[in-house]
């Protein structure tokens, strides 16, 4: 068969001993940045950039993919132990995945991530071997309308996210939506809500703002609750998750690799919008929904899978087009160009050395990260075992490093103090951070379809339920108000039966 | 390394020093550490790509890494900006563009340099030609037929663009304003999404540089009509130049350029425009910049009064321009 | 719970500056804070209405210490280099904690854990982050 013998050709490429080791290399220092709070595979890649001058282009290739997704696993692990996501995509992992940690499971979680990720990549590297030509059609298929009402879709389901009050997750939604309109706009260039302070022109980074109400704020509210913070020291059980835990888990795995290969074609807030739209469908068919936020263990299994799956297809539009579809593959393509191939559509059948040396290489990639991780979960869970008081001053200037080597600018490392404090206040006043961080994340995008598709119909708002024109968009749409409507409707019934007992 | 710190600079001092003698100075103290160019975008763009092949280049003839840092924002004036307040002592270098150094003033009210003021201009590196691209499905051949048919179509035509500030637009500024129209504008968040939708047909055309269109050009999935150079590119032969195409004025180029900060000593100066030189005219790192698509400069127009002059008429041509044609 | 919606507003109070009629630049930011400020209230006046648990009191010390020490990294790392920098931004930190403060401790840690970024960072990863201070590069 062609994919099999392709494959096979692939793997002949992939599995030569210095590719292989580069591979490894790759997904060592991705893991190691991963798990560096705020150290983002962008600055390591642009680091790492003049050591690949040297290698062949293939070779190289396979080292950069293996800090992307190296980078991806090892963000999970920070989130996990340390509630401190350093990737968009694992804002999720770290609303259960700290909570199993500080019920004395983080090994578990830990294990139930690299397992999942590694199903999730395996079938995602099949998907993108297989199907990468038509899955590109479908992707091409997403115009800005249909962007638009996905994001809206995505930001109905975060206020699934929340745990707690809906009022006050809607609430965080339009704050995360309205900070993300923060910086110079996009057809105008004017500057809005900038202060007149050059660093915000650009924006508030996500990880400025991550590390700030995530970690920061995390920080300040264990150093007043002593309780909280022995209980992750001392009480930690088994490191494997049980039985039962996997049985548990194995079906929120092949739920969430589904949604993340479908999302993770789209570019641009694919795997974000999988990783927490996995975490609302293992939430809503979840028979004990209430667990989650408390360390649900498909709480983890599904965004986990889910983003990892997202992270492979992804790969779909650079493959098949030669459109990096975010700022890593961008680096990619600039170390492509750099060694003399310009990525086109044509780099399948002009480059097939290449084409196929880098799928094989993204299944073994991902076979590696679990063999680095998994024996790593006992170092980890060991790892909070070190007394807080030493722990939180590593955290922090991690952060700040991290923080800072985002653009170098030392304005950042402020922003992320001053988020720190609101995160804290926010935390204290009984605001979730995850609905905010999402929306911050979708409202970029959202805002920038919506005023593409606007101009695009010449202001015509009924274009996004234009079932003629725009037939995906239109359905995202109706799919949306069902699902507002679904959500809301409990918790009015609820705050009504909550006026009767008082 | 096995060395101490200390050692490995002196070691590095002495081969650059070795170099430097080499390369005919008589001067031998700069550079004794690694100097860092600024790159005012995010790194894996045009710019940032020439930046690594000519600073690979120059770090050979200097004796000293020349290390990239990329301070991306703002259509690149914000690391512009750190690069004109750096000490002037040829240890921070940037990799100054046409946006940042021809067209930002025009663009950005509160800028904080003076693109002719506030360097010492070391040279051109290459200069990458713009393309204009459409549809592949659109009734029209030839440049000719685009601007009657975008003329006819005023109205409906969507133009695409890498966002407000970025080549894609401000180069498409110039070209309406010679076409005589003002078309539908839609901008995206780099040119890699704008291309998305350019080549499954949801907007009609864009102007681009051409490391970035040339691959979907050649793929067959979008259409070339002109190149705003006087000369075709070898990387895409058959695409005539805007001369040959009928609209001879319209010649732009997103030209990359070496800048050091005003008060850099003129020995320095010296030292990085041989070495930038030298780069330039080496066969290789030429073929490489060839291979992206850029126009490479010779010695003469790679010299620092060759840039200061191309400073000068770039700000000349595009500051009015974009005052009048962009809100602010 | 106020706090919120005067946040809301002193966003909203910045805005008119951006916006322009019509879908514009300003549009979008100006939907986003209005239906804050609404949700701001409606929150405000639910919390009321339910004398729902009192806050929890605010603390000074840990807020103070760990974000002066950002703080601190923020305004030195550039002209004092990391080296100069990382030690008294842990030593500034471990003063957040309740415990009695233990100098002794806190400096080996300060001392160990710089060194363990210094070499990380700039050397391991190449990072371009300043080890020295600018006067003695």
């Amino acid at each position: 068969m062609d994919l099999l013998s392709n494959l096979a050709y692939g793997f002949s490429i992939a599995a030569t001993p210095t590719n292989l080791m580069l591979c490894l290399i790759g997904a060592l220092v991705g893991t190691l940045i991963g798990v560096l709070p705020g150290i983002g595979p962008i600055a390591t890649i642009a680091m790492l950039l003049p050591i690949t001058y040297k290698l062949d282009p293939t070779g190289a290739l396979i080292m950069l993919a293996g800090i992307y997704y190296g980078a991806q696993y090892g963000g999970s692990t920070t989130a996990i132990l340390v509630n401190l996501p350093g990737e968009s995509s694992s804002v999720v992992t770290a609303l259960d995945g700290h909570q199993m940690a500080k019920k004395g499971r983080a090994g578990a979680a830990l294990a139930i991530a690299a397992l999942g990720s590694f199903v999730a990549g395996t079938f995602g590297t099949l998907l993108v071997a297989a199907l990468g030509k038509p899955l590109t059609q479908v992707a091409q298929a997403f115009g800005p309308a249909d962007y638009c009402a996905l994001m809206v879709l995505g930001l109905v389901c975060a206020v699934v996210l929340a745990s707690g009050s809906v009022l006050k997750a809607i609430t965080m939604i339009f704050l995360g939506l309205l900070l993300s309109t923060i910086g110079t706009d996009l057809e105008t260039g004017e500057q809005r809500m900038t202060f007149g302070l050059l660093p915000l022109a650009d924006g508030i980074e996500f990880v400025t703002l991550a590390m700030g109400v995530f970690g920061f704020a995390e920080i300040l509210r264990n150093l007043e609750q002593k309780q909280s913070r022995d209980v992750v020291e001392q009480k930690i059980t088994n490191l494997m998750p049980t039985r039962a835990d996997l049985k548990e888990a194995a079906p929120a795995v092949a739920r969430g690799t589904l949604l993340g290969s479908v999302l993770g074609i789209l570019p641009g807030g694919g795997a974000v919008l999988a990783a927490f739209g996995a975490y609302t469908l293992e939430k809503k068919i979840s028979k004990n929904p209430q667990e989650f936020g408390k360390g649900a263990i498909c709480g983890v299994a599904g965004p986990e899978s889910a983003n990892n799956a997202a992270a492979q297809t992804s790969f779909i539009p650079l493959l098949t087009l030669g459109i990096p579809p975010n700022a890593v593959m961008a680096i990619m393509v600039g170390a492509m160009t750099i060694h003399g191939i310009v990525p086109g559509p044509q780099i399948m059948t002009k480059q097939p050395d290449l084409f196929w040396g880098m799928i094989a290489s993204m299944w073994l990639g991902n076979l590696m990260l679990v063999i680095i991780n998994l024996p790593m979960v006992g170092l980890w869970v060991r790892l909070l075992r070190v007394p807080y008081r030493m722990l939180f001053p590593a955290i922090l200037i991690f952060c700040a490093i991290g923080v800072y080597s985002i653009n170098n600018q030392p304005f950042d490392v402020v922003l992320t103090a001053f988020f720190g404090l609101v995160g804290y206040l926010l935390l204290k006043l009984g605001f979730e951070p995850a609905p905010m961080l999402v929306a911050f994340v979708l409202g970029k995008i959202m805002e920038e379809k919506l005023r593409q598709a606007m101009l695009l119909s010449r202001g015509d708002a009924m274009t996004f339920f234009d079932f003629d024109k725009h037939p995906i968009s239109a359905t995202l749409m109706i799919v949306s108000i069902i699902l507002l409507i679904v959500a809301l409707l409990p918790s009015i019934r609820r705050k009504r039966d909550e006026v009767f007992v008082e | 390394m096995t060395m101490t710190k200390r050692q490995g600079l002196t070691a590095a001092a002495a081969i650059g020093a070795i170099l430097a003698l080499g390369a005919g100075s008589a001067q031998a103290q700069y550079p004794t550490k690694p100097i860092t160019m600024i790159v005012p975008f995010a790194a894996g763009g045009p710019t940032d790509v020439v930046a690594r092949i000519v600073g690979e280049n120059m770090s050979k003839t200097l004796g000293q890494p020349v290390i990239i840092e990329n301070v991306a924002g703002a259509g690149g004036t914000t690391g512009i900006t750190r690069a004109a307040k750096s000490a002037p002592d040829g240890y921070t270098i940037a990799m100054g563009h046409m946006g940042t150094h021809g067209a930002a003033p025009g663009l950005y009210p509160n800028i904080a340099y003076n693109p002719q003021t506030d360097f010492a201009p070391i040279g051109l590196a290459a200069g990458t030609p713009i393309v204009i691209v459409a549809r592949k499905d659109l009734p029209f051949k030839t440049l000719q037929e685009f601007i009657a048919y975008a003329q006819k179509n005023e109205k409906t035509i969507n133009n695409a663009n890498a966002g407000s500030g970025s080549v894609s637009h401000i180069t498409c500024v110039l070209l309406h304003e010679m076409m005589k129209i003002n078309p539908n504008t839609i901008p995206y968040r780099g040119t890699g999404p704008a291309l998305t939708d350019l080549i499954s047909g949801k907007v009609d055309y864009m102007c681009d540089q051409i490391v970035s269109v040339s691959s979907q050009v050649k793929g067959g999935t979008i259409k070339a009509l002109a190149i705003a150079t006087q000369a075709r590119s070898p990387s895409l032969p058959d695409v005539p130049t805007t001369k040959e195409a009928g609209l001879p004025a319209f010649e732009v180029s997103a030209w990359n350029a070496v800048f050091a900060p005003k008060g850099t000593p003129a020995d320095v100066v010296a030292k990085l425009s041989d070495a930038l030189t030298k780069a330039v005219t080496d066969p290789a790192t030429k073929k490489k910049l060839e291979d992206l698509g850029g126009v490479v400069p010779d010695a003469k127009g790679a010299s620092p009064a060759a840039l200061a002059a191309l400073v000068k008429s770039e700000n000349d041509r595009w500051i009015p321009l974009l005052k009048a044609k962009v809100k602010q | 719970m106020i706090l919120i919606g005067v946040l809301a507003l002193y966003l909203v109070k910045d805005l008119p500056a951006a916006g322009r009629v019509g879908f514009a630049s300003g549009t979008a930011p100006r939907i986003f804070a209005y239906c804050l400020i609404g949700l701001g209230l409606a929150v405000t006046i639910i919390g009321w209405m339910k004398e729902g648990p009192h806050l929890e009191k605010l603390s000074i010390r840990g807020p103070v210490a760990i974000l002066g020490s950002v703080l601190f990294f923020a305004f030195s790392i550039r002209t004092f280099g990391l080296a100069m920098t990382g030690i008294p931004m842990v030593l500034i930190s471990t003063a957040a904690a309740r415990e009695s403060y233990r100098w002794k401790e806190a400096l080996i840690f300060a001392i160990g854990i710089t060194g363990f970024c210094a070499m990380l960072f700039p050397i391991a990863l190449g990072q371009p982050i300043p080890l020295w201070p600018t006067f003695l590069r």
